[in-house]
This record gives C-alpha cells, structure tokens and sequence, in this order.
C-alpha cells in the first residue's frame, strides 16, 4: 500500500515539479509570470497535438517545451519590453489559451482517441530495493528526468554566470544594468527557459497521466505551482519535497480506505496541502520574494 | 523624434500585430461548424422561429456526458427545420458563466432556456422570475413547488447505475468493486449509491470502494483514484466522470480489471477494458425537451426519463474479449433485473435517501421487491 502511495504521489507530482521550476527561473528574474496556466495548457496542447499527427511522445515533449520557449519570449514583448502589468497581462493571457486550446481542440482534435502513455524505465539495482525501489525507480524517464532537472536549475540559478545575472535581475537589476548586462534580455531568457519547463509540465499531464488533451486539462495546476513556489521559497531543491506534499494529499485522498480513513471527509484530505502551504509562507520568517518581482524595470 | 521613442512604437506595432495575429487566427478557427457557442447546424430558423437556448458547462466534444445533450440540440433541429433556432452554448465552467450566458440567451429573445447541468438550480428560479414569459428548464430532481413557467427534467440515473452494479457484482473475481466519481453532490451519489445497491443485489458479499475526484475531466487524479481500487483488489470500477475516464482506462490497462463508463457507449475508446457501458440517451432528453418548448407543450412539471421508457440507463451491448468476460447466466440475470425495474417488480427509495452517500451499503436489499 505505501507502495502504491509512492508510486501514485510520484504521477501526481512530476507536472506540478516541472511548472514550479519553470516559475522559479521566471520569478528569481523579477518576472511574476501569473501566465504560467496557459502556458501549462499550450504545453499539454501541443504535445498532444505531435502524438495525434504521430512522431511519438518524445518528439511530443520537444514541441512542448519548444513551444513553451516561444511563449516565454512572446510573454516577454508583454512584460519586459511593453511592461504590461504582469497580473493583468497574465490573467488576459490564460484566457487566450483556455480559449484558443478548446477551440483549436474542437476543431482538430479526435476527441475519443484512446491515450497511451509513456511506459515505465526500470533503474537498474535500486528498483529492487524494497517499498521504495519500485514505487520511486520504476518511472517513465520524463520522472527521473524532472528531478534531474531540478538539480539543473539549482545549478543554473547559483553556479553560472547566467544564474547571477539572472537573480541579479529580480533583486537589483538596476546594479546589473550598471554594469552593462541587458536586465531586458536576462529577463526574456529567463523567461524563455521557465516557459520551456512549465509547458514541459503541461506535457507531463498528457504522456504521464492521460494520454489525451482534454479542454482545460490543467485545472488550475499552474496557480498551484504559484504557490509551490512560495512554499519552496524559490528553491528547486525545495521545490521537490513541497510538490511531493501536495502529491502525498492527493494520493492519500484516493486510499483513505485502506489507511482507514473513510470517516475523514475527502475534501478535508484535499485542503491539507493547502492549509500547511498557507501556515508555511505565513510563518516562514525567510520567505522572502525577489526584491524587484513584478516590477517592470525601466532605465532612468 | 529620439531612437529611443522610435524603437518604443516598433515594439508597440510588433505586439499589436502578434495580438492581432493570434485573434485573427482564433476568429479563422472558431468559424467553423465545431463553434462551442451559436445556433447548431440543420438551419437558423426563418424570423419567426422558436428560439430555445441550452447552456452548460463542460465541452461538447468529451465524448461523454455534454456531447450526449449537444447531439441531442442537433437533432431537434433537424427535425425541427426552420420552425426553431436551437442555440447552444457549452464551456460555461462557472456559476458567474452560466449566469451571464443565461441572462444573454431570455435577453436576446430565447423562449426557452435549458440548462443541461445540474449545477444551477437557483438560476433557474431566478430567470423564471426575472423572464414570466419564457420556460426556463434545469436538469434536478422534481421540485416541491413550481413556477409556472418553470420545469425540471430527470433522466433517472440510478436505475442504470443499479444494473451496471448488479453486472460487477456478477462478474467480479474478488468481491470488491469500486466507483469513481467526480463530486459529493446529490446527482452523482444517485449514480454511486445506485451502483452501490445494484452490487449488493446480485452479490452479497460484494465490498464496495469509493473514490471523489472533484474533477469531470483531471484524468492524473482519476487514474490515480483507479489504481488504488485496483490495487485494493477492485476488479469492476464504475465511471462517473466525464473525461477523465481516460485515466481509469489507462490504470485498468496497467494493472488489469475492467471499467464500466457511463453517459454513452465508450466501448471503442478502450475495447480492452471497458466491460460495457451505461447510456442514459440524454440526446433524447433533451431533444424532447426542445421540442415541447418548440411546440408550447412544456408544463410546469418535473419531466422524468426512465428504463421503461426510453431506455434511460440502458447497457451498452457486450462486445470483444471484454464481452467474454461475462457469462451467458450473467447476461441473463442482468436482463431479468432490467426486466425487474421496468415492470416496477424493483422499487427504489426516495432520491433523498438513495442520493445521501453510503447509502447504497445501509438500504436493505430486501426492501427493494415491494418497495418495503
């Protein structure tokens, strides 16, 4: 049963990992991407749109990202460049893709085409460790590779010369700017690099958990990364345990039978998470945004 | 002028004509016969035609649940030619959306408003209020009291859940099945609870698991849910979610068990596992509906749509390796208990009782020939 409960949190979390990366990179720039829903859902359309013309589902998760990279620079004209109000301009952007996915998904999409889903990869040695061999080392790559990716950014974020400009960039991009990096292209890259995630989590939900779009298949999941990464406090490392957390609820939810749980009312189950990601970001004393997040920069 | 002014207008032209760009392609798109809003096809109807609105929630293209209510607007307007405008409106996912969409629709001169969700009964109250002259229907149980120009349709879902329970209680290897449903709401607990008592009937000592999604369409969390009946040793699930039915077919393809879909015949989206389906022909529902608000028939009544009928909560018929499953004696007491229900020899509880949950495990089998 823990088995099981592993295995489930771990299907429930990998697209949740990947938006909250990708909202990290974005956010440790200076740009809130409040968009990150719909570029989740482009994601999630876009890979499943390459399975249904039939290079196969890693060709799938390339568009996606790729896809998601051409958003996050089409966000950027928005944001950086036209300094759009970054809430509004990302709630007017999400609407877009709900609107534009449903309706591009009417249109050509076979809607009662059977999903099929990336298969499981079994790591050598450690899958046989007991409980937690099979339940965390036989996963579809896309589930190791998301956690290898977390280590990425971490590396990126601290140990490059990009990673410096770009924290620079949302705490003083006005020292940046003084010392002659573009805050303006730090910004759209970053931005560009967090989109390709997030929409690498949108794919996630198509070739992890469905095998099909379905017309707001995220269902929120990029506002709940927003949160994430507040409880993570823009950390990629801390990123995993708190997107686990809110997997763990879900997967609990689902077994409350077996734990003994049936008098518990499911939706209590379903609030936890976001009732210790509530105390978390309240009494956490160093949860502390990027100084210049959500502040259009502009040069004097 | 500076460079710097310059080089702001360019920008400022680029993105306008990217905004431009993508609403140029959404208005190409959205100009076609798959519009999710405006009136179906078959015909607009002459000037002086019945015009009704059915709004929802839910996209019609889930080849489930809402699909089964669009192709039902379709089809009275075909058969209903230029005497009536039927305008549909889907992808209504709020109570504010609903609203407006509602208000709208009696606005711009709708004669009937159908809401084909069940998740706005004060709506309909209220524009039956706001709008005397016009007929504003709502999919919900029967009423207490009625407005006069207010009626209710009810296709009765536990009858077919009953028979889709009494089949998995007929067919399982484990004596354990489970449910997986969307919401903890009166309409969907009809279909758990129905399924429930379906189970108990043909097998006693049938356990049975439950698992709420809060969601039509998340397929992650619907899998999710499947896998861990399975793994509880569940071997027939019943579906009571729309799309995200796909991911219960997903987890019974991986660990092995059959789910039984319902709303339509969603045999060919996984003739692998899916056992049968339960069709509770809301094309019907709601074409007729359409066409007594066409035809000024409509009454200020609740419009019930049972098995007897119009075969409301029918099985999908047994097909492939997943038809072999279940025995020629099964078939044939499943056909015995629709046979039951239709002659009225099986007699449900009210639907307060029948739709609390857990209800389908407290209501004594026994009670149900006699209805005592």
């Amino acid at each position: 049963m823990v088995e099981l409960l592993l295995t489930t949190t771990v299907l429930l979390t990998v697209p949740l990992l990947l938006a909250t990366l990708g909202e990290i990179v974005t956010e440790r720039a200076g740009v809130l991407n409040i968009g990150i829903e719909g570029v989740m859902l482009f994601g999630a359309f876009a890979a499943a749109g390459v399975i249904q013309l039939g290079p196969g589902r890693p060709v799938a998760v390339l568009a996606a990202a790729a896809l998601g990279a051409a958003l996050g620079v089409l966000l950027a004209v928005l944001f950086v460049a036209r300094r759009v109000n970054q809430i509004v301009g990302g709630v007017l952007f999400n609407l877009f893709a709900l609107g534009l996915t449903t309706v591009l998904f009417d249109r050509y999409f076979d809607a009662g085409a059977t999903g099929s889903v990336f298969g499981k990869l079994a790591l050598p040695l450690l899958s046989d460790l007991p409980v937690v061999g099979p339940a965390l080392f036989d996963q579809p790559l896309l589930a190791y590779l998301s956690v290898v990716l977390a280590g990425l950014v971490w590396w990126l974020l601290t140990r490059t010369w990009f990673g410096l400009h770009l924290r620079a960039a949302g705490e003083r991009p006005r020292a940046l700017d003084s010392a002659g990096v573009s805050v303006g292209g730090i910004r759209t890259a970053a931005l560009a690099v967090g989109c390709a995630l997030v929409a690498l989590g949108g794919a996630a939900l198509v070739v992890l958990q469905s095998g099909a779009f379905t017309p707001n298949i995220t269902e929120g999941r990029g506002f709940i990364a927003l949160g994430i990464v507040l409880v993570a406090r823009w950390s990629p490392w801390w990123a995993l345990p708190a997107v686990a957390l809110f997997g763990l609820a879900e997967s609990v939810k689902f077994q409350a039978s077996t734990f003994g749980l049936e008098s518990v009312p499911p939706e209590f189950l379903a609030m936890l998470p976001y009732l210790v990601a509530i105390v978390t970001v309240t009494v956490g004393t160093a949860a502390r945004y990027p100084a210049a997040l959500g502040v259009p920069y502009v040069r004097e | 002028m500076s460079r710097h002014s310059i080089g702001n207008r360019w920008q400022a032209l680029i993105a306008a004509a990217c905004a431009l760009a993508l609403a140029l392609g959404v208005a190409a798109c959205g100009d076609s016969d798959s519009s999710t809003s405006g009136s179906t096809d078959g015909g607009e109807g002459s000037a002086d035609a019945v015009e009704v609105a059915m709004v929802t929630s839910g996209a019609h293209t889930d080849s489930s649940f809402v699909q089964s209510w669009w192709e039902g607007s379709q089809q009275a307007q075909s058969e209903l030619g230029d005497a009536a405008k039927i305008v549909w409106n889907d992808g209504l996912n709020s109570l504010d959306a609903l609203d407006r969409a509602a208000g709208a629709a009696l606005t711009n001169g709708a004669e009937a408003l159908i809401f084909t969700t069940s998740e706005a009964p004060q709506l309909v109250t209220e524009y039956a209020e706001k709008f005397p002259d016009a007929w504003v229907c709502g999919l919900e149980a029967p009423r207490e009291d009625y407005l006069a120009n207010v009626c209710t349709m009810l296709p009765q879902y536990w009858e077919g859940a009953f028979l889709a329970g009494a089949l998995a209680g007929l067919v399982t290897e484990t004596d354990r099945v489970g449910v997986v449903s969307a919401f903890d709401i009166p309409v969907q607990n009809l279909q758990v609870e129905g399924f429930a008592l379906g189970a108990r009937y043909t097998n006693p000592d049938v356990k049975i698991e439950r698992a709420i999604t809060e969601s039509l369409i998340d397929s992650g969390k619907a899998r999710a849910a499947t896998q861990a009946q399975l793994a509880a040793g569940a071997d027939v699930i019943l579906s009571a979610v729309d799309e995200a039915a796909q991911g219960m077919y997903l987890a019974a393809r991986d660990a092995g068990g059959y789910v039984i879909p319902q709303y339509t015949d969603q045999y060919e989206s996984a003739p692998d596992v899916v056992l049968t389906s339960v069709v509770y022909h809301h094309d019907e529902v709601g074409a007729t509906l359409a066409k007594l608000a066409v035809e000024g028939e409509l009454e200020a009544k609740s419009y019930e749509f049972d098995l007897a009928t119009y075969g409301v909560g029918e099985l999908a018929p047994f097909r492939g390796a997943t038809g072999e499953a279940v025995s020629e004696e099964a078939r044939k007491q499943v056909a015995e208990i629709q046979k039951e229900i239709e002659d009225g020899t099986i007699i449900f509880p009210g639907l307060e009782e029948l739709g609390e949950r857990g209800s389908g495990e407290s209501i004594s089998v026994a009670s149900l020939k006699g209805g005592t």
